[in-house]
């Protein structure tokens, strides 16, 4: 181990923050998500088909008959729907 | 084994406690009997289980699954049972109930509540799930009866008998659905006198109360509607043969406010107290 | 229960719309043994249908919910059930997006759909108290590259070669579309704190040191292994972060090198 200086340094600062009860300042940039209550994908489970399971897709139009084209917020993204999918860098890590 | 059910639920109307309104109930508090919720949503940990638990600080809770499928012909899932079991030991609930019904087959699981035929051995392969159930929770099991849209040829008792004798062989207590009795009573026939006589009144420990919708004929017990009249008669007629028992008022599609929710949970609970009153 | 298992395996394939209908079923007097069947395919498509909607909100509101409907028909008619919990489903939607025509011209949503699964999986994780920090008190300095830093089990690192954490912000409710995709890639971690699940972004050297952490690796291994590649890598403060974002949970000593 080379670094142990770094590591002494590292555990130290950790051990300080540690004798002032842990307080540190709530990182402002992150943004939160799921503070409210996800839905009980369960309750739709238990329960045969709320009018979002059973009602639509019947015998007759369940059919994967319709070209539907993405329409959703990817259209504000600056050049969110490109066709140059192939051309993109492989995926780090 | 014929000892009457031990549900520790007040003997009121509740309703079941879903997402829309966990905030409301936590910030207000509202007059509830109790509150049922769907166990599986609170497998795991973070915010859906520490909201239950502060639930269950004001209310009883009784916990309600959808994924035990206790006729499978598969194996009992271990990892489903340790779940349940686990959430048990946190919660605490005054109930714990399951359907009779079946999910998975050659490891295919479909996340619905599918009959199967009432048949002499299919009764053994419950009997002992549910036994099994019964002693990994260290506690009863209530079993619900299902609504159905499909009937087994091969069926050698109707689902009434099934109960009775689930409950003979296993002490396990029954939670019945009023509203699956009726629909069934309208998709397949089958006759309610019959069900409501067949089975234990000592062993019932809850009723259900939901809404339905109709597909093509079929009526679907989709719980997104206030109770039909029908049911209501049908349940005025229930607590008259078996009595007054923990009544749910279930809601989980179209969800309306919790001020309609507790409105018909009042109309059960009117009907409870007028019972009591042609026992006295 | 032969019986009963052969019985359940022919409603099963009705269900799943690749067998004919059976003499299994008595005949309802106001409907079709067939509507019968009908009514448990929607509810088998319904439910796994919601429950992906459910579990790729941001998905869904990328493409809208006319082509989220069928690209759920398309991913649930490859892809059964295995869990009896609905919150379960969906774990291969990233993959299944990769090779998905339809949704060619958006290749950054098989890693979009990749960071909401962690999200779904970190709101649900078992809970785990932060180590107090004082307890380091009980390791001596010789010992701190033998640490084994223990990590919250809603913790996750999606790294992408998409600016996704831009996207992800921009869907929350205070998120504003000012994205690039040109900017390059960013790398993801998804926490939870007090209940809440949080994505902020790493930089590349935090990234791979916590990787190594991840797997398993000791503290000066996996120092040094960053260090090797990012020489400015910053322990001190990388360790501090993610300590104020209940990322340590506990710490064990490894076998001394």
């Amino acid at each position: 181990m080379k670094n142990q200086q770094v590591l002494s340094l590292a555990i130290g600062s950790l051990l300080a923050l540690g004798l002032v009860g842990n307080a540190v300042a709530a990182d402002t940039k992150m943004e939160k998500c799921y503070g409210v209550a996800k839905a009980g994908a369960n309750d739709c489970g238990s329960k045969k088909a709320g009018h979002a399971c059973a009602g639509h897709a019947t015998m007759n139009n369940d059919k994967n008959d319709f070209v539907a084209l993405p329409k959703g917020t990817c259209d504000k993204l600056a050049g969110g729907s490109t066709t140059e999918a192939s051309d993109m860098p492989k995926k780090g890590m | 084994m014929n000892s009457p059910a031990t549900v520790a639920l007040p003997c009121v109307a509740g309703i079941g406690l879903r997402a829309p309104h966990y905030q409301e109930v936590l910030d207000t508090l509202p007059k509830l009997g109790w509150v049922e919720a769907h166990s599986e949503n609170f497998f795991g940990g973070g915010a859906p289980l520490n909201t239950l638990l502060k639930a269950r600080e004001h209310y009883a809770v009784s916990l309600h699954g959808v994924g035990m499928g206790l006729a499978s012909p598969d194996q009992l899932s271990a990892t489903h049972l340790d779940a349940l079991k686990h959430l048990c030991d946190v919660v605490q609930p005054a109930s714990v109930s399951e359907h009779l019904c079946w999910n998975t087959v050659g490891g295919k699981v479909f996340n619905d509540l599918l009959p199967f035929p009432h048949t002499f051995a299919a009764l053994d392969h419950v009997v002992s799930r549910v036994a099994h159930v019964q002693e990994v929770l260290g506690r009863q099991l209530l079993v619900e009866n299902l609504s159905s849209y499909l009937s087994f040829t091969s069926s050698e008792m109707s689902e009434g008998e099934f109960l009775a004798e689930l409950v003979q062989r296993t002490g396990c207590g029954i939670l019945f659905d009023v509203e699956n009795l009726y629909v069934n009573v309208r998709n397949l026939g089958v006759d309610a006198d019959e069900f409501i006589r067949a089975i234990p009144a000592h062993a019932v420990g809850e009723y259900h109360l939901a809404g339905f919708s109709v597909r093509d004929g079929c009526l679907v017990d989709t719980h997104d509607h206030p109770v039909h009249d029908d049911v209501w008669t049908l349940y005025e007629k229930v607590l008259h043969h078996i009595g007054p028992r923990p009544t749910l008022i279930e809601w989980d599609g179209d969800i309306p406010a919790l001020s309609v929710l507790m409105a018909e949970a009042n109309k059960a609970q009117q009907r409870m107290e007028a019972c009591d009153e042609c026992f006295a | 229960m032969n019986a009963l298992h052969d019985e359940l395996s022919v409603f099963a394939g009705n269900i799943l719309g690749a067998a004919q209908p059976t003499p299994l079923f008595d005949a309802s007097t106001h409907y079709t043994t067939d509507i019968g069947i009908e009514v448990y395919r929607n509810n088998y498509r319904g439910n796994l249908q919601d429950a992906l909607a459910g579990a790729y909100p941001i998905i869904e509101q990328l493409v809208g919910a006319e082509f989220f409907r069928r690209l759920a028909r398309d991913f649930i008619s490859l892809h059964g059930s295995f869990s009896a919990n609905l919150f379960d489903y969906g774990a291969e939607l990233s993959d299944f997006l990769m090779g998905y025509a339809p949704a060619h011209s958006l290749p950054y949503l098989s890693d979009m759909a990749r960071l909401e699964w962690a999200c779904h999986r970190a709101y649900f994780a078992v809970d785990a108290a932060p180590l107090e920090l004082v307890r380091f008190t009980q390791v001596a300095p010789e010992e701190y590259a033998n640490l084994l830093l223990h990590v919250h089990p809603a913790c996750h690192i999606v790294a992408s070669a998409f600016p996704i954490v831009e996207i992800w912000q921009a869907h929350q409710p205070v998120g504003t579309f000012e994205i690039d995709l040109a900017r390059g890639g960013e790398i993801a971690l998804v926490i939870r704190q007090d209940d809440v699940v949080t994505v902020r972004e790493l930089t590349e050297d935090e990234a791979h040191w916590m990787n190594g952490i991840m797997q398993g690796q000791r503290l000066g291994e996996a120092t040094d292994a960053t260090l090797n590649r990012h020489p400015a890598f910053d322990l001190q403060n990388t360790l501090l972060l993610l300590a104020s974002l209940g990322v340590w949970t506990d710490f064990t000593l490894g076998e001394l090198s």
